[in-house]
């Protein structure tokens, strides 16, 4: 994946209007999922992935439920008439059938914007929101990019490579025409790695039946976690270099790195092999897990809203995840995006 | 550089036995392995570097980072 070369977007007119973010309320730590059965002891957990405690979605909330509440609150005051399209990125949407985002639109009272989910993982933000940049380029007036996932539903508790590393939660862009914000947009996708991580049955390929349910195989499965491990590192690396390279720009130039949180360990190695400093990493996954593709929209939220960025801050995403996939963007914050995210 | 070295590096991390083959190499313990290798002799592993055979014992392992060294991997 390193190797491949992404696809550029580079947007003239396109910005970030506002962010919103949501995590459930029950707070998860090591402890508790070792009393749910982990084969992991909390410490082990915490130095395997750097996560002390995840959010996990309360038994009445799915996918869309959280969507909604990410949504409201990039949307606050905005006149939703102007919203001309939604886009969920999700691997863990209310049902097979129909989209999750069908429901978040009913709910947020979009009209009859069109609204769809797409699923890119943990690249999911990213994907989302290249595609709403690309809606205001070609018309739309509002797109929201939501991305959102309760993985919780999907992680074997016994399975001592995955139960630690995901949280639930959502995170949501309004996306609008204007002075352009979104400076570009890279995403790659590299389809040999289809099987690094997966959910083996619940699909066309393998029906759930009441055999897959009692061997887990409707659950999360990484059968080869330290080349997942590594080839997240080096995909998030070379997608984000890719693109300062395609915008004439270095790592000099970037004030914050906001990357998706696979685990602590990565993000660490992420910031020593780009020799950037860690400070400079928004990192919040020792508190919120792998929120799968939810989570560099949190981090970008919790970014905008920390003080750290004013005026003119450059900020690099980039993301990398199952299938495999990899996005990266560029945001140049302006005081619009400022004030609305304080 | 010779394996003994690689292997007095590794011996805190996982089990070597005489035959310099790793006896409970699991997935952290791999990325340990990985990263104290590239602190100690300044090399890049990347994932394609990761297989079976290179972490399968010291040797191999030996041979990884010369070839890294030598820009040949």
């Amino acid at each position: 994946m390193s190797s491949a070369q992404p696809r550029f977007f580079l947007p003239e007119r396109v910005r970030i209007v506002s962010t919103g973010a949501y995590l459930p309320e029950r707070v998860v730590t090591n402890a508790d999922l070792v009393e749910m059965g982990a084969p992991l002891s909390a410490d082990e957990m915490d130095r395997a992935c750097g996560v002390r405690e995840r959010r996990f979605a309360g038994a009445d909330q799915a996918t869309s439920d959280l969507a909604i509440v990410a949504c409201e609150r990039a949307l606050g005051a905005c006149d939703r008439t102007q919203v001309d399209r939604l886009v969920l990125a999700t691997v863990s949407p209310d049902h097979m059938t129909p989209a999750a985002a069908c429901t978040v639109q009913h709910a947020l009272s979009l009209g009859c914007a069109p609204a769809h989910d797409l699923t890119a993982s943990c690249s999911g933000f990213l994907y989302a929101l290249d595609f709403a940049a690309r809606c205001v380029a070609t018309g739309d007036r509002l797109a929201l990019a939501c991305a959102a996932d309760v993985r919780s539903r999907f992680v074997n508790v016994h399975d001592r490579s995955t139960v630690a590393l995901f949280g639930d939660g959502a995170a949501a862009a309004l996306v609008g025409a204007g002075t352009s914000n979104v400076l570009g947009i890279a995403l790659l996708a590299e389809g040999s790695g289809a099987k690094s991580v997966y959910v083996p049955a619940g699909g066309s390929r393998l029906p759930a039946t009441a055999q897959t349910v009692a061997d887990s195989r409707h659950t999360i499965v990484m059968a080869d976690g330290p080349q997942v491990y590594l080839t997240a590192v080096d995909g998030m690396i070379a997608i984000g270099e890719a693109l300062l390279v395609r915008l004439g720009l270095t790592l000099n130039d970037v004030t914050m790195i906001v990357p998706h949180q696979p685990n602590r360990r990565i993000l660490e190695r992420i910031a020593r092999l780009m020799r950037f400093p860690l400070e400079r990493m928004w990192i919040n996954v020792e508190r919120t897990g792998n929120v799968s593709g939810a989570s560099c929209g949190i981090a970008l939220d919790e970014a905008l809203r920390s003080g750290k960025l004013v005026d003119g801050s450059l900020v690099l995403m980039i993301a990398g995840g199952a299938g495999y996939t990899a996005g990266a963007a560029l945001l140049r914050v302006d005081r619009e995006l400022v004030e609305t995210s304080s | 550089m010779p394996a003994e070295s690689m292997t007095a590096l590794l011996a805190n991390v996982v089990s070597i036995d005489a035959a310099g083959n790793f006896e409970d190499l699991d997935s952290l313990r791999l990325i340990d392995i990985v990263e104290l290798i590239e602190a100690t002799y300044d090399v890049r592993i990347a994932a394609e570097h990761v297989t079976q055979q290179t972490f399968a014992n010291v040797n191999a392992l030996v041979d990884l980072v010369a070839r890294l060294k030598n820009g040949v991997v």
